[in-house]
């Protein structure tokens, strides 16, 4: 009996033993080998130079996935293997660091983002490559700018966006409301719905950042272009009256008038839409990413309109217009001209349609909107951006330091909640803005 | 007749030889994944803290103590220490009572015993985003269960967005905690209440002790060590918590519901200052074990 236990125990050891051999011999093979896998069209892929792209559009993004399937049928020497990441932000900086980090990505252009990698130098400068490709010639400006690091190009800015009011038409013509021109006209309006029982505006702010983007709607309006962009720059100081006021009238006035739903910290970005889509609420000031969305009937039957938040005081608008993400090129990447092919593929002829059409979204190119099958409002949204590109505004947290803006997403939701005056919001703006030169993360975006 | 060969004092035999190896060889591997994964990064955390590093840069640059000086300034850490400190007063004492509530009342031999014990303790099996969620629709302010009962009873005017009302959000969360952990303290109790002495509790009944008496003074001292190693794990979770905070409110609105743990995120992850988030996780993990220590020392001392 016992003999058997021991011979049991050492059977047990030995197969311990084997497994933990097998274990780290799997644990040694090297994480980029091909071995066995096949690309899209289910030939082997073991002898192309694979590509590993993370980006943050969903694992079932239809429009993205159209893309990696055509470049990998079109480059026979390359295969992008796309991973979908919900948490780059967390993970991002340390695989790069790591080395086990992808060789294209989709971040966040800002210099709390690519900045700080681009710093630390896990980025591939892109600037040979833009030659190269000719990309100038394609690729807008705002797009090369904007990935743009202390003079050196790091990568390629997409999703062009604007900011503005939409509006439900079907409420509006039924209220004998029109787009209002002016700020008081657009008081008036909100006046009319709330007397109707409508809620004039869906916000749901618990998110934090949806307050990021009404601040740079309010602080473009009425602190103008050029200062928004020296205080962005460090440059003018965020306590001054302007941006007060923009913090005043939609964070404090316009929440005590009643002209968005109750709750506004509590609800979600999710669940404003939601008001809006079931005509409870009659407008919705957010991006032109929502346009999808917006023109689903699946979501709202009723046409859905567009106006830039008006005029405040005669002057002149400048509404948000900016880049969601970019894409950029690892330091480490094995095969940097198949990292560039990619990105010359991403924002070609082949691709300008999937992008529009598959995903409504704005790549960042110079295109006819007519030549495309898409909604009037993404028409008209990308027709405004290509005309009114020098006059629009800044999407503040975009462009800011990361410190910033968790000043400014947890500020406004303490203003929202009555926990600080504007004033107050103001001055620890500017604190947080002295904090970030002081750290030299700040972005020049004077001209 | 063989004699066994003397072994001498302090020589194992060949055969506590054998054993001990093999028990070597078992607590090996633990003890590699322990130091890979527990000591290693402590030790870097501490390193980390010493600097200012953006969790990127090639440099990690060496400011001593220059964080922790910080640290004492920063109004925020001190806020979320005090949320802190409510969780863990409040998220401590709650559970448990409510637990050692239960089990005593079904001990005392409630029918459906196993039934009770698989409904108190589901809430311990999800995880605590799941748990995050459910509560967020629960207390969802345009068509959540809470505001809706409320409405229904004629209460409107409570009816509000508990998780976006810096007065209610902490509390709301904490209710979220309690719901969640109440049921692991309650099994745990059920288990220490086998080992109760029943012969004592019929003894004070003779004696004329009522049913309160019987409880604090002859049932709850028999279970102080379940109940000082509850405490002293909630005391530690109370410091660490995290995960429903971050994902039901972000520690807003505002920063009313910000934790260690969440502004330690903050810090690290969305404000790329890895050196100062790792000097606030410094101050977690010392207030953990300090008062971790603090507490099981006293109640040993109480036991003696």
């Amino acid at each position: 009996m016992a003999t058997s236990l021991r011979q049991t125990r050492r059977d047990f050891l030995r197969l311990s033993g084997g497994l933990s051999a097998s274990i780290l011999a799997a644990a040694c093979v090297t994480p980029g080998a091909t071995t066995g896998t096949e690309d899209s069209a289910g030939e082997p892929a073991a002898e192309k130079t694979q590509i590993l792209v993370w980006d943050q559009f969903g694992e079932d993004s239809v429009g993205v996935n159209e893309i990696v399937v055509k470049f990998n049928e079109s480059h026979p020497e390359y295969h992008v293997t796309r991973e979908a990441q919900t948490n780059m932000r967390d993970i991002l900086k340390t695989s790069l660091d790591a080395g086990a980090g992808p060789d294209v990505m989709y971040y966040d252009t800002g210099p709390g983002f690519a900045g700080v990698l681009a710093r630390a130098g896990l980025l591939l400068p892109l600037d040979d490559a833009y030659e190269q490709y000719a990309w100038n010639e394609r690729i807008l400006p705002i797009a090369r700018e904007r990935a743009s690091f202390d003079g050196v190009t790091y990568g390629i800015g997409n999703e062009l966006e604007i900011v503005g009011t939409f509006y439900n038409e079907r409420i509006f013509e039924e209220q004998g409301l029109e787009a209002p021109v002016t700020h008081d006209d657009f008081l008036a309006v909100c006046e009319a719905l709330k007397g109707q029982d409508i809620i004039p505006m869906a916000w749901g702010n618990q998110n934090k950042w949806p307050a990021g983007h009404t601040f740079s709607v309010f602080s473009g309006n009425i602190a103008g272009k050029e200062n928004l962009a020296a205080a962005i720059s460090g440059e003018l100081a965020w306590n001054e009256p302007d941006f007060v006021e923009s913090i005043q009238i939609p964070f404090v006035d316009m929440v005590d008038a009643g002209y968005y739903n109750s709750d506004i910290n509590a609800v979600t970005y999710d669940d404003s839409n939601l008001l809006f889509y079931s005509g409870q609420a009659a407008m919705r000031l957010t991006g032109s990413w929502m346009i999808d969305g917006y023109t689903n009937p699946d979501n709202i039957t009723d046409p859905v309109g567009f106006f830039f938040y008006p005029s405040i005081r005669e002057k002149v608008i400048a509404p948000p217009a900016g880049l969601g993400s970019g894409y950029f090129v690892g330091r480490d990447v094995e095969s940097p001209e198949g990292a560039f092919a990619y990105l010359n593929f991403l924002f070609s002829d082949e691709t300008i349609g999937d992008w529009l059409e598959g995903m409504a979204m704005i790549p960042p190119v110079r295109l006819n909107a007519d030549d495309y099958s898409i909604s009037d409002l993404l028409r008209f949204t990308i027709i405004e951006i290509q005309q009114s590109a020098e006059s629009m505004g800044f999407n503040i947290d975009v462009l800011t330091p990361d410190n910033y803006n968790t000043m400014m997403f947890d500020g406004f939701q303490e203003v929202i909640g009555k926990v600080k005056t504007a004033q107050q919001q103001a001055d620890d703006l500017e604190a947080a803005m002295q904090e970030a030169i002081e750290r030299g993360t700040v972005m020049d975006i004077t001209p | 007749m063989t004699t066994a060969a003397p072994v001498r004092r302090g020589q194992l035999s060949p055969r506590a030889k054998r054993k001990a190896i093999a028990g070597w060889i078992f607590i090996t591997p633990a003890i590699l994944i322990y130091a890979f994964f527990f000591i290693q990064p402590f030790f870097y955390s501490i390193y980390y803290s010493l600097t200012d590093w953006n969790g990127a840069d090639p440099v990690k640059q060496f400011v001593g103590l220059g964080n922790y000086i910080k640290l004492a300034g920063d109004s925020l850490l001190w806020q979320a220490l005090g949320h802190n400190l409510i969780w863990v007063i409040i998220g401590t004492v709650s559970p448990i009572a409510i637990g050692l509530l239960l089990g005593v009342l079904i001990w005392t031999g409630a029918l459906g015993r196993v039934l009770f014990r698989t409904i108190y303790f589901l809430p311990v099996i999800l995880s605590e985003v799941v748990i995050a969620i459910i509560w967020n629709w629960i207390y969802h302010p345009l068509f959540g269960a809470v505001n809706q009962i409320l409405r229904g009873i004629g209460l409107d005017h409570l009816a509000r967005g508990w998780l976006g009302d810096p007065q209610t959000a902490l509390l709301a969360l904490l209710m979220t905690a309690i719901w969640a952990y109440y049921g692991f303290c309650f099994v745990i109790i059920m288990a220490g209440l086998q080992n109760v002495d029943i012969s004592l509790v019929e003894a004070a009944t003779i004696d004329g002790a009522n049913g309160w008496q019987r409880f604090i003074h002859v049932i709850v001292p028999q279970l102080s060590h379940v109940l000082t190693m509850i405490t002293a794990f909630t005391l530690i979770g109370g410091f660490n918590v995290f995960g429903i905070v971050f994902v039901m409110t972000q520690g807003g609105p505002g920063t009313a519901t910000q934790v260690i743990a969440t502004y330690t995120y903050r810090k690290a992850f969305q404000e790329s200052q890895v050196g100062y988030g790792a000097a606030l996780s410094m101050v977690m993990t010392v207030l953990s074990l300090v008062t971790s220590y603090i507490f099981i020392r006293l109640r040993e001392r109480q036991e003696q």
